[in-house]
């Protein structure tokens, strides 16, 4: 799939579910403790469902790979609207925002 | 870690340029990379964003790839309220700090950044939310 239509793809579905798609089981491995920690929570009414929580996490990563296919666009089509590394690294600072 | 923003009209705005302004970039950069964001819109901001004619394209797009918060919870409004309270500033600008208060957000971008920065630091407890120029 082409960057363009995969970025279409993605906007779509992050639209979607921001407007209450539809859901459907699926079947996902999970680390047991962490499974179980998420189960806790559930219980403990810290989170909604463990399934309201993964698709809060997965929807957050979404996020941030749309903005990468919308930059790496950009990039392609204006090489020089790149930003230096020690602008992204400072911005990310003032914010306490870690990097890997 | 989630990194979350919260954009005003003029953020929105900025981010749905073909070519967005350097420090949004380097901040959508941030993002990407920080791999778990989210980039919210109060609904409210639409109305000074929006014109309601074809040049809303590019911002219809930008729509599509943030979180448009829909609803103003009365908890919000008493929020944007209490910062605004004193301050002067516009009541869509409270709503936008209120949101990075609440939603504990990392950065705010807006075109007002002085009014967004006195509405913040009105935040009890402080905040830490950097303000982004556009």
């Amino acid at each position: 799939m082409a960057d363009d239509e995969l970025l279409r793809t993605l906007e779509d579905a992050f639209e979607s579910v921001q407007h209450g798609a539809q859901t459907r089981p699926v079947s996902v491995t999970l680390p047991t403790p962490l499974a179980d920690a998420f189960r806790a929570l559930a219980d403990a009414g810290v989170v909604d469902s463990v399934s309201e929580a993964t698709t809060r996490a997965l929807l957050d990563t979404l996020q941030s790979q749309i903005i990468g296919l919308r930059l790496d666009a950009l990039y392609a089509e204006e090489p020089d609207a790149r930003p230096d590394e020690e602008a992204i690294a400072a911005l990310a600072a003032r914010a306490g925002v870690q990097l890997p | 870690m989630t990194v979350t923003v919260v954009l005003d009209g003029q953020g929105l705005h900025a981010w749905a340029q073909r070519r967005p302004p350097r420090d949004v970039v380097a901040l959508m950069e941030v993002l990407r990379r920080a791999g778990s964001s989210r980039v919210l819109v109060p609904s409210v901001v639409l109305v000074e964003a929006l014109r309601g004619d074809a040049r809303d394209a590019p911002l219809d797009r930008a729509q599509r790839e943030t979180t448009v918060l829909e609803q103003l919870p009365v908890d919000l409004a008493r929020e944007a309220a209490g910062l605004r309270r004193g301050v002067g500033t516009s009541a869509v600008d409270a709503v936008v700090a209120a949101t990075a208060v609440q939603g504990g957000a990392a950065y705010v971008v807006t075109s007002d950044p002085s009014d967004l920065a006195a509405l913040l630091d009105r935040a009890t407890p402080p905040v830490d939310t950097v303000v982004v120029r556009v």
